[in-house]
């Protein structure tokens, strides 16, 4: 992986000298062992500390936001483009805020690199009984070792879950390719814990998502974190009208992850980022995954909420088969 | 607090006898923003409009909220009595305790609980309503009607004779339409093209009516009051100005094909005109059948053209026009006999459809109105009719019944039996529907001076048996099964809108039902509008229909356009989205859920501090929009609002309603 962290330098150093530029986001090691967190690099030397390796990363596609600007104001000169390192599930996450018509494609600069599934080292850490101290990935074995045990893991094992379930490993538009797209992983739809919830009757239902929606304590994590969550202003922070009131109620936990799950319905990338961000481990994707299993049933779609022009829930179409 | 005023109306004893009105309006005298409640019996009377104004006026009132029968009734009634008080009318607010509340329940005390309540979630939303203005919309006084039938050709005449230019656009070479191929007409026997010739000749020469014939509509963008067409006009291959109507090209012809104006009955030349009366009498070739397109020699035509009006390199034209309104009156045609397998799906000569019989029956047609039968020519000595060949029939996907056939079989048969002494008409029949003025009595004629015998029940099947057609039936007055051999069977197929109506009606963006018939905007009282706003229908374009329905049903129509053209400029309900450019993000999510088109990205510029910043965001054409709010479902942040039902006003609502 050195090798890909290498390259990836040198094409950072490349687009700051040659001014296509002004900022790259990658990842960089963060305080906890085995955790990335963004980077930011405004010249070469800011993006010395950039890595690549097989651990879990965090989205990028959303700061893009917040780097790129409005896309009224057009395309920008070269220099003032943005960088970004991207794997297939941020791609997909970048073509949703395109064509939502968030940022424009051609002020970014995209670093695609292969993907063949992330290892989530809390999964590592379980297999051995003991927290790793030195894990090391070796095609589809993980030698981890621990203080005082040391233990060979398969790959698959510990991967990601949301890997588990990838639908696009490959980056398709990108502008820089740091090593040739690997075959595409082998993926077969898994909606075994969204069908376990709907084999529960309706109240067991209700009785299963009160005990998880109140938990929540409204941090907005979820939304902030996606990227299909990109309106100027929340409907959540528009005080006039107040769609969500302040009190904590039952009803009032519902509303909110009703609103937030049908505002992202069809066009959830299922990057599970909200999931993952969750404080109190809400399992937001078993709800966006309903969404999409429906969807895709409904709507006779392959994969709902890979980003298009036209979204399965919104188009309208003169052969409608309900009248309205 | 606005100051609020409630009118319940007894609606005699309709809302009354079910809600306590007196008790609904003094519970709600109590309610907060309520200044004045009061109860009436009949508000929409005169002197309830009266009471409304005074209130208002005597009370400074703000706001009022009638609670009576449904808004579609008579909300425009109350808006208007506002309006005359001073009141913007789009602050009065319709509560329907009528149709949804005393006509549905019978527990006065229940019904009357859900009318306060329903009430008070009124006064709610009044508290939100703003002053909405309609804007005026310029209007361009022409009108385009698609398809030049008999009732696009009384639509044409009317909107012509009242002064405002017409373009009538026909996708056949001639005009027309179904009713030039009849022969004679129910129920008064008079010949088809006696009263239609008078009607096509009218439109072929009137000075305000522009003929586009053998041409399609293929676009159509804008709004009601301003719409561009564009018409496809294809080629005919012969320069119409030039020429003469001499048809010594067609006589001359050397090709010989099957003409679809005969419905396969008959022949035409590979350049040809319809029928004998055809307006504009023009000839055109046909570019499948004509040897010159396919060989490259012949020209036969060239060298006999005294005025030398033979073009073969001539290309289609697509021509744009502005204009106001739209009619469509794209008719009919039958469901294929292919398509009904009991009867022989199409493969027995002898086995055909009414259009046709027509053509055999018709004294301009291909017999010259001796009724021969198809596969030899003899005159059939029995013939037997079979009605609701496809209709009334969910099996086929056609559950509907076609109207015009009952009559036409009876007709069918009489005019049979007027050539036919001796010969045997049987009509094997469901029902028999003869609705309309001196329809029973002809249906009488048939069966007691014509002697045409009629029975009850379906046909099982048509087939072939040593060379003669059998029908197999069943007459359930008698519940025997019935067998009988025919020179001649009659299938009244079902009517099918036009082939290509509902590519038209995408086209046009206007809804279609599941059969492809245009739809109303209302069955009973917008039965000639459509939904699109400035579109109007006419004749079987919307559903099956006999001649003098569609004529006046045309009629219907024109007077719609020419009462829209009466003025000098329309108004456009303010009731239509808009776009709050501080919050919209413009992702344009709503711009193809749109039906009607009507938003389009902007870029905007925003202060931001003290910089301006330029922003994407969605606009609405107002004229467009029609207030559907489908784009305000859409919308994530709820940037885009629907005046008049604006997301603040529905959220009250809801919260008065239940928390």
């Amino acid at each position: 992986m050195m090798n890909m962290t290498e390259k990836m330098l040198e094409q950072i150093r490349d687009l700051f000298e040659k001014k296509n530029i002004k900022l790259f986001i990658g990842f960089e090691k963060g305080f906890e062992k085995f955790s990335r967190i963004p980077a930011f690099a405004e010249n070469y030397d800011e993006a010395k500390s950039m890595i690549i390796d097989e651990f879990e990363t965090p989205l990028l596609a959303k700061y893009l936001i917040r780097e790129l600007g409005e896309v009224g104001a057009g395309a920008v000169e070269k220099s003032e483009r943005v960088g970004i390192l991207t794997r297939g599930c941020d791609y997909l996450s970048i073509r949703r805020l395109v064509v939502d018509n968030i940022i424009l494609r051609e002020n970014l600069v995209i670093i695609g690199i292969p993907c063949n599934g992330l290892i989530d080292p809390k999964k590592a850490n379980k297999l051995l009984g003991e927290e790793a101290q030195e894990i090391t990935v070796d095609e589809k074995i993980v030698l981890a070792k621990g203080e005082i045990k040391s233990r060979e893991i398969n790959k698959e094992e510990i991967l990601l879950d949301r890997c588990k379930k990838c639908i696009m490993s490959k980056v398709e538009e990108s502008d820089i390719l740091l090593e040739e797209n690997m075959d595409d992983m082998e993926v077969s739809k898994d909606y075994s814990a969204v069908e376990e919830i709907e084999k529960l009757t309706t109240e067991e239902r209700y009785e299963f998502w009160r005990r998880q929606f109140d938990r929540c304590i409204r941090c907005f994590a979820c939304r902030d974190a996606c990227t299909a969550c990109n309106c100027r202003k929340c409907i959540f922070d528009i005080t006039e009208p107040e769609m969500l009131e302040k009190t904590v109620a039952t009803s009032e936990q519902f509303m909110f992850h009703f609103i937030r799950a049908f505002h992202v319905a069809g066009r959830c990338t299922a990057c599970g980022e909200c999931e993952k961000v969750c404080p109190v481990d809400i399992p937001l994707g078993l709800l966006n995954g309903k969404f999409k299993k429906d969807i895709e049933l409904l709507f006779d779609v392959d994969e709902a909420g890979i980003p298009a022009e036209i979204e399965p829930l919104g188009e309208f179409k003169l052969d409608d088969p309900v009248e309205w | 607090m606005k100051k609020i005023g409630v009118f319940v109306c007894w609606c005699g004893l309709n809302i009354s006898s079910t809600v306590d009105v007196e008790k609904a309006s003094e519970e709600l005298k109590n309610y907060p923003g309520v200044f004045y409640a009061d109860d009436y019996k009949y508000l929409c009377s005169d002197p309830g409009q009266e009471l409304i104004k005074k209130t208002i006026v005597d009370n400074k009132l703000e706001g009022i909220v009638v609670a009576a029968c449904s808004p579609n009734m008579h909300e425009s009634t109350f808006r208007a009595a506002a309006e005359a008080a001073g009141l913007n009318p789009y602050r009065v607010e319709i509560t329907n305790i009528r149709e949804q509340a005393s006509w549905v329940h019978s527990n006065k005390e229940d019904a009357t609980a859900k009318a306060i309540q329903l009430i008070k979630s009124t006064v709610e939303k009044v508290k939100k309503s703003e002053d909405l203005f309609p804007q005026q919309i310029p209007l361009t006084k022409k009108v385009l009607v698609i398809g030049g039938g008999i009732s696009g050709m009384t639509v044409a005449l009317e909107v012509a004779e009242a002064g405002y230019p017409v373009i009538l656009v026909e996708k056949e070479p001639q005009i027309g339409g179904n009713m030039a191929k009849l022969s004679e007409t129910f129920p008064t026997l008079d010949c088809a093209s006696c009263i239609l010739t008078p009607k096509t000749a009218e439109v072929g020469r009137h000075s305000n009516i522009t003929l586009m014939t053998n041409s399609e509509v293929i676009e159509s963008t804008g709004y009601f009051g301003n719409f561009t067409v564009k018409v496809k006009r294809k080629p005919t291959f012969v320069d119409w100005k030039k020429c003469i109507g001499c048809m010594l090209c067609q006589e001359k012809c050397p090709k010989k094909t099957n003409s679809d104006f005969e419905h396969g009955m008959g022949k035409r030349k590979a350049i040809s005109v319809a029928f004998p009366q055809a307006i504009p009498y023009r000839p055109i070739i046909s570019e499948k059948e004509c040897i010159y397109f396919k060989t490259g020699k012949c020209k036969i035509c060239v060298k006999v053209c005294p005025v030398d009006c033979i073009e073969f390199e001539q290309e289609e034209k697509i021509i744009e026009e502005n204009i106001g309104a739209i009619v469509v009156a794209s008719g009919y045609d039958l469901l294929p006999k292919e398509e009904l397998g009991e009867y022989g799906q199409g493969k027995y000569a002898d086995v055909i459809d009414g259009m046709q019989f027509e053509r055999i029956a018709s004294a301009s047609g291909p017999t010259e109105g001796v009724i021969k039968r198809p596969s030899d020519g003899k005159i059939p000595k029995s013939i037997v009719f079979i009605q609701c060949a496809g209709s009334r029939d969910n099996q086929k996907g056609r559950p509907y019944c076609s109207k015009i056939c009952c009559m036409y079989t009876a007709k069918h048969a009489m005019l049979y039996k007027h050539q036919v002494h001796d010969g045997e008409a049987t009509i094997f029949y469901m029902d028999i529907r003869a609705g309309g003025k001196g329809y029973e009595e002809f249906v009488q004629r048939a069966i007691e001076d014509d002697h045409v015998l009629y029975l009850r029940g379906r046909v099982a099947r048509v087939y072939e048996e040593d060379g003669r057609l059998v029908v197999l039936g069943v007459d359930t007055l008698s519940g025997e099964q019935v067998r009988i051999e025919a020179d001649l069977v009659v299938l009244a197929t079902a009517v099918i809108p036009s082939i290509g109506a509902k590519a038209l009606g995408q086209t046009l963006k206007v809804g279609t039902d599941t059969y492809g018939f245009f739809n109303e905007a209302h069955p009973k009282l917008k039965p000639v509008e459509s939904m699109t706003k400035g579109v109007f229908l006419a004749g079987c374009a919307q559903a099956p229909r006999d001649i003098p329905e569609t004529v006046s049903q045309a009629t219907g129509a024109a007077a719609k356009v020419i009462t829209m053209f009466s003025k000098n400029h329309l108004v456009s309900d303010p009731q239509v989205a808009k776009v709050n450019e501080k919050i919209c993000v413009g992702c344009l999510l709503c711009k193809p859920i749109c039906p009607y088109k009507a938003i389009e990205p902007e870029i905007v510029e925003v202060r931001v501090g003290c910089r301006a910043e330029k922003r994407q965001v969605a606009t609405i054409n107002k004229g467009l929009c029609q207030g559907c709010g489908a784009c305000s479902v859409a919308c994530r942040s709820g940037a885009m609002n629907l005046s008049g039902f604006s997301n603040e006003q529905i959220l009250e609502e809801l919260k008065s309603l239940c928390l």
